[in-house]
């Protein structure tokens, strides 16, 4: 990781979280908007895992420096995210052949809500922090 | 990009979901009806859904290629219920045929009214999708407040 100073350490895993977040909630909403479709499969994207591979991801996605100069881009973990079927609701109780289990949904999505909240509070609270530092805690 | 998509996405389940309601509403106020311009009885209605890429705009197609999945909901059609018309013997009226028998509307008061509550449903997880799609976007406003 080679952002400098104040924005080095978590403040790129949090990024990367918060996106994942946001990037399952638009999963889970596809997924409740589909209940009724038939065929349709539920898909699923497991944050804390596509996290772990991000952080332990050997080919970083980033800006190459060829100049001293140059601005160091954001390196944190590469490549597309791709959410994969949910095997867990493969059982089905419809006949038309939809996955979509409602309830796992709409659970899903207001637990995938309060942990985007709290990522945007420790952000927000990081930042409050930085803030009080540079005025000298007046 | 991501938030629009999402509504994108809960907006068009909540389109299909109010076509649905109509027919059903349309199916229950016409379930007696015995005359029609096609001639014979009413036929049921009922809504055929289709999932879809999300690929209206750039950032979609985009967002949809990078992460394969996400589609919203299209009505791919309206159809005809193939099943007959029910049967009903009273002699009296208009439309019998030779035996006494009038064909009546192919239509279940009970299907039709678990159909709309189940639509009612559809609609509501939507309207919840939404919901928690805006309160998150507004979150990610107040970081830096």
């Amino acid at each position: 990781m080679e952002s400098q100073g104040l924005f080095k350490g978590t403040m790129p895993l949090l990024e990367k979280a918060l996106d994942l977040r946001s990037l399952k909630h638009t999963v889970t909403v596809s997924n409740i908007a589909n209940k009724d479709t038939p065929n349709y499969k539920a898909f699923d994207l497991v944050v804390e895992e596509e996290l772990e591979k991000a952080m332990g991801s050997e080919k970083e996605v980033g800006l190459r420096r060829s100049r001293r100069g140059h601005l160091p881009g954001r390196t944190i973990g590469g490549g597309a995210v791709r959410p994969g079927i949910d095997n867990t609701s493969q059982l089905s109780f419809k006949r038309d052949g939809n996955t979509v289990n409602i309830d796992k949904e709409m659970a899903k999505l207001s637990a995938n809500n309060l942990m985007y909240d709290a990522l945007a509070q420790i952000v927000s609270k990081k930042f409050q922090g930085m803030k009080e530092v540079i005025q000298g805690g007046k | 990009m991501n938030f629009f998509s999402a509504l994108r996405v809960s907006s068009s389940g909540l389109t299909a979901q109010r076509i649905r309601m109509n027919l059903a509403a349309n199916n229950l106020a016409n379930i007696n009806t015995t005359k029609t311009p096609e001639g014979g009885p009413y036929r049921r209605k009922d809504v055929v859904f289709a999932s879809q890429p999300l690929e209206k705009s750039f950032g979609d197609t985009l967002d949809s290629r990078m992460t394969g999945k996400l589609s919203e909901v299209r009505v791919a059609g309206i159809i005809d219920d193939p099943r007959p018309p029910h049967r009903k013997h009273d002699p009296q009226h208009p439309d019998a045929d030779e035996n006494g028998y009038v064909k009546t509307p192919n239509i279940k008061l009970m299907e039709e009214m678990v159909n709309m509550l189940s639509a009612t449903r559809s609609y509501e997880a939507n309207v919840t999708a939404i919901k928690a799609t805006k309160d998150m976007a507004l979150k990610a406003l107040d970081i830096g407040k």
